[in-house]
């Protein structure tokens, strides 16, 4: 009796062994690559998280696009032509482009997305990309409703004809489309989706080398096959993509060793295994991770004394080697390098060490600043409240441990928030310092100069001189004349960090365990989504 | 009967009226708003709010969301999928989460009864051990705990099964989650099986049978069985939500598309309309529960249904 | 028969029976039955083990943050992530910090301390990636834990066992009113509120205890409830109250030492839920405040790099399984001495 029971439960257990063996990657030609969390949007004018723009990258092309060595090609344009006053761009789209379904990709389709971007009813969190980071003409007016959505400066005098006007110069404007954000977007099939457009894969519509055929709002598996259609066709290699959201990096890596996944994103202290190992790639983001300082409503931050001790009693090389690991550069500026290619050829932030009078890691000079800053302030004690977000809490306390050590009379309160309070916060002003990180959206320095300028709604440094520099820096005075806008730049930053209105700490890569068979994976000089043209796969 | 049920329904819309007041009133509180993008204006944030009806008083916005729930219409996810109903989103997840749970409320369920049984008719040394080992675990272990092992062992180190969830072998991928979540379910359910059979065993009339020289085995089938069961299913409603809530976590380490997942992003990107519709649907589940169990022992046991109410 | 003959009752024959004749011989029937629970439960086994393991905790809970010479939020993070390595085993080559490594390009095997050249240095738990001990922290942490479980479970008693006694002894329209309550309150899925709450209040253990104690007390208060119904009809309770004793008397001195077997049983079952709880806030990142440490955080800190380090999840899991071990060892032992 008991026997045959055995017996059963051996073969239960045999069965669900043998059915339990997958396929692996290496019989498979598409490519697997798992993601952190599920896209919120994958409607290309509404991502504006990166896992997002990870999604949408694989089913839009823009006028422009970066290559797989990291450089600014044409891509549905052909070219491009600029006024002489920079306030007008004209771009010629190539011949007989074609939409995933067939139909013609015409420049009738950018003016649609564009107007679709600004109208207030589409409600899009990416609008700053034409009212903050370029201006278009009535940008702003459109987005607030205002103005009639027509009226945005964008327009199609024949169907491969797209003119874009803007109200101040933008010399990295090229560079700006190749987001996601400005991927063309067809009216018809827009308006016959009717509220679903970009719910389900059949209410989309690929402009770029694959077509998404699976996919549900957060979807936890996101599937893309090849597009006959994309003007590249035959040079795509690999016939399908598979997206899989796995929070859980640990869970990541173990289906990455056990060959289920072809590329994974991983961060975390889990990098340490893989430190070393070939198949590890580290991808520059343009980030900073820096710590806001409240200079209008915290009167010891108004300091600058107290500013520069704060820095300066930081030990950002304990910090990135000890604990934050690969992946991670300390920063003692607000540029990061490998990240703005100035007109004569340089990288603009070469020089690393260039702030180190007023950022390095010098705790008697630190402690002199402070001790000068109390005296300044008439007291012997500061307390400052420390708002970050909760998953960077190992950081922060590491922070506080430092500079209360370094900075006797110094009290920090450790405030971790969830998600998105942070920004309220931000937004509010309710905090004095703040750990903040900043990814820019495109390759121009002001991405992260623009944010301390007073008026701008988040940042608390308030300092006119400054936000003159800005504004003549986005003005027309540099346009034509690359050397000197360079110049005025880092004038703009040689004050930030003079000023000591921030504490940088450091700049962060996005690191991949890819599989050695897999080639050309790359992302754009961002750090924001994928460059998929040149990806291939070996298959044994 | 009819005066109990009616008197039951009314308690159970009363209470699904103030949890839905509850949830409203505590979601004013909730810091953040869902329009906090770091690069939108003040003004732009405004727009939004108007347009999802987040400038209206609190009341205005309680009834007209009061309304929309009676027809069905939980609204739209504001920032987790902005404009997505949310019917649509859990259309899909809500199956995945219940077909899980499901799957381990019977596989505990069965494993506990055979465990707490076995152990109550045979009591021998080593099966007694068995049954203190696996239910001080099963209690004693939170189920994430066994989500990871089993997936280092199961799935990294022996490659038995997958370790992420996928629809396309729902079947062969769910076996390590709802193995971690069973054990739990099957040490609570061992722990009242065994009780129920002890106590069951030394009652009159199975000993009255047992004078009456029927066999054991007719006494355990009948008797013994049939009169320990009822009672498991009582401790079952309790367990099977506690499974849904409790598999927040489990399905995020395995990607199950579930409901759990769906609430943890919620939390975190403070999507208001996200958070109180799956409470409430939470909530819904529970009492519904609770009332079908009130109905079926008002439909087992007599005094209840003779106008007594259960205790 | 004459009336002069019947004995007419006067008023002073009802006068109360003295107080302290009362009082002893309900104390001396509750004595008896809780020395015989008592011994009862001490002859069990399984009672006594738990109940060892559990002052066992307690006592590594007050001592334990204090005896491995380090604090445990002091941080040092040039002695971050090191494996345990334990006075005394080191030198026969078992927990001398020598940790493999499953790299993906292959396991490795090292040794931190002895690269960081502090083969002195003893970290029995080792240290969390901020370098602090993790000895004193899964201590602190159990602390803590105990804390929030114990704190918010006495409210719990407080407040249930009031509720349940008031609606169950005065019954009519005030246990009515009473038990709806409890119906619409306890409809309510705990984890909805607990989570709801967490999200709302400012994180911090007060919060926890104030969320766990908004759910718990309608176990207790069901319990006592019923606990009084039966109680209320014993003929000793009857007798009382023929003889005059007053609502309060009735209750504390007559009801509540018959409850206490019960509600003890729920507290070690509360005890458990509690810590589970508290761990599960962790996990959702609605737990306790950085800085601070308790069973759940350090658990799901280690959680997330169990496969680096699995020395930083291990301790702090088999203390809270012996902690829910023990706390259901006593229960099932107070359960078989109260039967």
């Amino acid at each position: 009796m008991k026997k045959r029971y055995s017996v059963f439960f051996i073969c239960l257990f045999l069965a669900a062994v043998l059915s339990g063996c997958g396929k692996s990657r290496n019989e498979n030609k598409e490519i697997s690559i798992t993601i952190p969390s599920t896209p919120d949007t994958v409607d290309p004018q509404l991502v504006a998280e990166t896992n997002s723009v990870f999604v949408a990258d694989c089913f839009t092309s823009t006028l422009y696009e970066y290559n797989e060595n990291r450089e600014l090609v044409p891509c549905l344009a052909q070219s491009c032509d600029i006024s002489d006053d920079g306030l007008t761009y004209t771009f010629h789209l190539k011949k007989g482009l074609k939409w995933s379904d067939g139909r013609p990709l015409t420049a009738e389709d950018f003016v649609f997305a564009l107007q679709r971007l600004a109208d207030p009813d589409t409600g899009s969190n990416s609008v700053y990309f034409i009212t903050d980071c370029c201006s278009i003409k009535n940008a702003k007016e459109v987005s607030l409703g205002t103005k009639p959505v027509n009226e945005l400066g964008v327009s199609s005098p024949d169907d491969d004809t797209f003119v874009v006007e803007l109200t101040q110069p933008c010399p990295y404007f090229c560079a700006l489309v190749s987001a996601v954000t400005f991927s063309p977007c067809n009216e018809d099939f827009y308006h016959s989706t009717g509220k679903n457009y970009a719910n389900s894969a059949e209410n989309l519509l690929s402009s770029g080398p694959y077509i998404i055929d699976r996919y549900e709002p957060l979807a936890m598996q996101i599937h893309f096959k090849k597009n006959p259609y994309y003007m590249d066709a035959d040079k795509i290699t690999i016939p399908g993509i598979n997206l899989q959201v796995v929070a859980n990096q640990q869970q990541a890596l173990m289906c990455y060793e056990s060959d289920t996944v072809d590329i994974i994103s991983i961060s975390g202290e889990l990098v340490e295994l893989a430190e070393g190992d070939p198949e590890l790639f580290v991808f520059p983001q343009a980030s900073l991770f820096f710590f806001e300082l409240n200079q209008i409503n915290c009167p010891a931050l108004m300091n600058r004394n107290i500013r520069m001790a704060l820095n300066k009693s930081l030990d950002r090389e304990d910090l990135v080697n000890n604990l934050l690991k690969s992946g991670y550069t300390s920063m003692t500026r607000a540029i990061p390098s490998d990240f703005y290619i100035q007109g004569d050829g340089t990288d603009f932030a070469e020089d690393r060490e260039r702030y180190d009078e007023y950022m390095a890691y010098d705790t008697v000079k630190a402690q002199k600043l402070w001790e000068q800053g109390l005296s300044e302030l008439g007291v012997s004690r500061v307390s400052l409240t420390m708002i970050y977000n909760s998953s960077q809490s190992s950081f922060c306390e590491a922070v506080k441990a430092q500079m209360e050590k370094n900075l006797p009379g110094l009290d920090i309160e450790l405030k971790p928030v969830q998600g998105k309070e942070l920004i309220q916060r931000r937004m509010s002003g309710n905090y004095d310092m703040l750990f903040l990180g900043w990814v820019a959206d495109y390759a121009d320095p002001t991405a992260f100069l623009d944010q301390f300028i007073s008026s701008a709604h988040d940042g608390e440094y308030n300092n006119p001189e400054y936000d003159k520099i800005c504004e003549r820096i986005q003005g027309v005075e540099f346009v034509g004349n690359t050397a000197a806008r360079d110049d005025m730049m880092h004038k703009a930053e040689d004050m930030l960090m003079e000023d000591a209105a921030l504490i940088p700490v450091f700049t962060k890569g996005n690191t991949f365990l890819i599989h050695d068979d897999i080639k050309g994976f790359q992302q754009p000089p961002t750090g924001i989504g994928l460059v998929l043209r040149s990806l291939s796969k070996e298959v044994k | 009967m009819a005066g109990y049920l009616g008197k039951r329904l009314m308690i159970s819309v009363v209470t699904l009226l103030f949890i839905l007041l509850i949830l409203f009133l505590l979601l004013q509180f909730m810091p953040g708003s869902p329009f906090n993008d770091e690069k939108l204006s003040v003004e732009q944030v405004a727009v939004l709010k108007q347009k999802y009806g987040l400038d209206k008083p609190v009341i205005v916005q309680f009834f007209r969301y009061l309304g929309n729930m009676v027809r069905g219409d939980l609204g739209v996810s504001y920032s987790l999928s902005p404009n997505t109903p949310i019917t649509d989103l859990l259309k899909n997840r809500f199956p995945v989460t219940i077909k899980m749970g499901f799957a381990s409320m019977m596989a505990g369920t069965l494993f506990g009864l055979i465990l707490g049984f076995l152990t109550a008719f045979f009591g021998n040394r080593i099966l007694t051990f068995i049954y203190n080992l696996l239910t001080l675990l099963g209690i004693a272990v939170p189920s994430y705990l066994f989500a990871m092992g089993f997936s280092y062992v199961l799935g990294y180190k022996l490659k038995l099964f997958p370790l992420l969830y996928d629809f396309r072998a729902a079947g062969i991928t769910q076996v390590m989650p709802v193995a971690a979540m069973s054990l739990g379910v099957m040490a609570v359910i061992a722990r009242f099986a065994k009780a129920e059979a002890s106590e069951v065993m030394k009652s009159d009339y199975v000993q009255f049978a047992k004078c009456q020289g029927l066999n054991n085995s007719t006494i355990i089938l009948k008797y013994i069985l049939k009169n320990s069961l009822m009672p498991v299913i009582t401790v079952m409603a309790g367990l099977l939500v506690g499974l849904l809530t409790g598999s927040l976590v489990i399905e995020e380490m395995f990607s199950v598309p579930g409901v759990g997942s769906l609430l943890t992003n919620a939390i975190s990107a403070n999507d208001y309309s996200v958070v109180i519709a799956l409470s409430f649907i939470y909530s819904l589940l529970y009492v519904v529960v609770m009332l079908i169990l009130d109905l079926l022992y008002c439909l087992i046991d007599p005094r209840v249904r003779l106008g007594g109410k259960p205790e | 028969m004459s009336a002069a003959n019947v004995y007419v009752p006067v008023k002073e024959d009802f006068v109360p029976a003295p107080a302290e004749y009362t009082e002893n011989a309900v104390q001396e029937a509750a004595g008896g039955v809780r020395h015989e629970m008592l011994k009862r439960f001490f002859a069990y086994k399984t009672s006594v083990t738990g109940m060892v393991i559990l002052i066992v905790l307690i006592l590594l809970g007050l001592i334990g943050p204090h005896i491995s010479g380090h604090a445990y939020d002091q941080q040092n993070l040039s002695m971050a992530n090191l494996a345990p390595r334990v006075p005394g085993l080191a030198s026969l080559g078992i927990f001398d910090g020598t940790e493999t490594v499953p790299k993906t390009d292959g396991a490795v095997r090292r040794n931190r301390y002895e690269e960081l050249g502090v083969t002195d240095t003893y970290y029995i738990f080792g240290t969390d990636n901020l370098g602090r001990d993790m000895f004193a922290r899964c201590f602190m942490g159990l602390r803590i834990s105990l804390i929030i479980a114990l704190a918010a479970t006495a409210i719990n008693l407080v407040i249930g066992m009031n509720y349940g006694i008031i609606s169950g002894y005065f019954g009519g329209m005030t246990d009515i009113l009473m038990q709806r309550i409890i119906d619409v309150i306890g409809s309510i899925p705990t984890l909805v509120v607990v989570t709801l709450l967490m999200l709302v209040l400012k994180p911090g253990m007060g919060s926890i205890i104030f969320a766990l104690m908004l759910s718990g007390w309608i176990e207790m208060s069901l319990i006592s409830r019923s606990e009084v119904l039966k109680v209320k009809e014993l003929e000793y309770v009857q007798a009382a109250r023929t003889m005059g004793a007053g609502h309060m008397h009735i209750i504390f001195k007559d009801i509540v030492p018959n409850i206490v077997g019960k509600l003890v049983t729920q507290i070690m079952l509360s005890i458990p839920a509690a810590v589970f709880l508290e761990a599960f806030l962790s996990f959702v990142g609605l737990g306790m405040p950085a800085g601070t440490c308790s069973l759940g955080t350090l658990l799901s800190d280690g959680f997330s790099n169990a496969m680096l380090h699995p020395y930083k999840l291990l301790p702090a899991a088999i203390i809270m399984i012996l902690l829910m071990v023990g706390c259901h060892m006593v229960a099932e032992g107070l359960k078989k001495a109260t039967e």
